[in-house]
């Protein structure tokens, strides 16, 4: 066990049963006790402040791996707390994570068709819904890029959304195209964000960057 | 705004009863008046010469720091002026209300080029969203490709993207010309109300949706019409057009115009009079 921040711990435990639903039932049912994120290999930090001030807490930038997806929120659709801070945990499905930039205008009829499915929410707010429609797309056998081409008629409103899974990545936008996206796309790299300054600060020479166009569905195997 | 004088008499467009607005609060507006077209000036414009080159290195400056610089160089007599690491910084090159040559080595953020009124401007990269929103005069070329909303409520001027551009393209356009080297998403053309749209490529659903007036004319395929947006007859005169602003948008200049196809406001969901004032005056 680790402990990051006096509110905040990392554990490492060994469990081969493929559904996570039951022990992570069993963890939370200690009293003040809520499992932010629980996978193989992606982690979700979840906090309050801006980017360098998250990231200066968990040491971020000491952190190496193939992909991250990051979000800063201008809450909108539900309280300013850690719950409903970004990046959204697809819960119980194992390494699912997702950022959305826009607003979900079906979350609640989503939201309880999924929760009698048995799913279950954390917060409020209307991002993760995508994050929990999604991994139960994929627990009923879905790949990700088929959930996510799927939520492009499934959810209703606007959004932009990044999706992480333990050896994928993929971005989606509506039919609308009302959120911005601007994409870098290399052999070896992907980057992509609302604006290309935030591209720019971690390749400043000049590359083609473009706008992926309304109801594309992107994926990347890592 | 016009520095006008004021003054009793009215003018023709007045007497003509084309003025009749009665503004009060704190926005007053004043109308053009050519009969005092000596006392008609920009703040901020400045005599530049053309010959006049320097380089400005943006990449440690502010978007603000950048065009108060891009601005002291005009006052200078600065005519030609070129940008080196933009680096998608936001709002750069905005409020340039003359003529100016203005070069960009790199890419640019949101709202690049807004609210101008002259300058000739070629960007070596890419825009972000809403580039040259508001352009009343002058020409805008870029290299690569463009974000959404291209061209949002200009009024005026050469808009030229060499590559694709995102959705919204010409939102609430009110004159001037767009042109397209690529693709265009969804919604180009939503709610234009004059001026025209030269797409080579392909463009997304709801072409023209909701346009008052103005044409757009596509190379490509269509994704889908929006509301009220009809197929009109490509005429000569449409082609002789089209030809000569490829050529001299330095685009497609060996493209099949003949084969394009022209999308007019089917006018069934506004009765939009198209007329500015001075034209209305002629029309009378």
């Amino acid at each position: 066990m680790e402990r990051i921040l006096p509110y905040s711990l990392r554990y490492e435990v060994e469990y081969d049963k493929k559904d996570l639903l039951e022990f992570s039932q069993k963890i939370e049912s200690i009293p003040g006790v809520e499992i932010l994120s629980m996978g193989k290999s992606l982690e979700v930090i979840k906090d309050l402040g801006n980017a360098k001030m998250v990231c200066d807490r968990y040491n971020l930038d000491k952190v190496v791996g193939t992909h991250a997806i990051g979000h800063a929120r201008m809450a909108t659709e539900s309280g300013v707390d850690i719950k409903s801070a970004h990046p959204f945990w697809g819960y119980p499905f194992s390494d699912v994570s997702v950022v959305h930039n826009g607003q979900l205008t079906n979350y609640w009829n989503n939201r309880r068709a999924l929760e009698n499915k048995g799913m279950r929410f954390m917060s409020e707010c209307d991002s993760e819904l995508i994050a929990v429609y999604i991994a139960q797309r994929m627990r009923e056998g879905a790949t990700l890029e088929e959930g996510m081409k799927e939520s492009l008629s499934g959810l209703d409103g606007v959004f932009t959304y990044f999706v992480a899974t333990k050896d994928s990545l993929g971005m989606a936008k509506d039919t609308m195209a009302a959120k911005p996206l601007v994409l870098y796309e290399s052999d070896d790299l992907v980057a992509m964000g609302s604006e290309e300054i935030a591209i720019r600060s971690i390749l400043p020479q000049e590359i083609d960057t473009y706008d992926p166009f309304d109801g594309e569905v992107k994926v990347w195997q890592i | 705004m016009a520095n006008l004088k004021t003054t009793e008499k009215k003018t023709k467009a007045q007497a003509m009863g084309m003025h009749t607005e009665v503004l009060t609060g704190r926005t007053q507006q004043k109308f053009f008046n050519p009969d005092e077209a000596e006392n008609f000036y920009y703040f901020g414009t400045y005599d530049v010469d053309f010959n006049k080159r320097t380089d400005l290195d943006v990449k440690d400056m502010t978007a603000a720091e950048a065009n108060k610089k891009i601005d002291g160089l005009m006052s200078e007599g600065y005519g030609t002026i070129v940008i080196k690491n933009p680096q998608g910084k936001h709002s750069l090159g905005v409020g340039i209300l003359n003529k100016l040559n203005l070069i960009f080595e790199g890419s640019l953020g949101y709202f690049g080029m807004g609210s101008c009124d002259g300058p000739i401007v070629r960007i070596n990269g890419r825009v972000g969203w809403s580039c040259a929103e508001n352009l009343m005069a002058g020409k805008v070329v870029i290299e690569k490709n463009a974000g959404s909303c291209f061209g949002a409520a200009i009024r005026g001027g050469d808009l030229i993207c060499k590559g694709s551009v995102g959705a919204r393209t010409g939102i609430d356009m009110k004159g001037g010309t767009i042109i397209i080297g690529g693709d265009a998403g969804a919604f180009t053309g939503f709610m234009m109300q004059r001026g025209r749209i030269i797409i080579l490529g392909d463009v997304g659903i709801n072409l023209g949706d909701s346009m008052y007036d103005g044409t757009i004319f596509v190379g490509g395929e269509i994704g889908s019409y929006g509301s009220d947006a009809v197929d009109a007859e490509l005429t000569k005169s449409d082609q002789d057009w089209l030809k000569r602003k490829l050529k001299v948008a330095e685009i497609g200049e060996n493209f099949d115009v003949s084969k394009m196809k022209k999308i007019v406001a089917g006018k069934k969901l506004w009765n939009y009079d198209n007329l500015e004032p001075t034209e209305k005056k002629g029309a009378i």
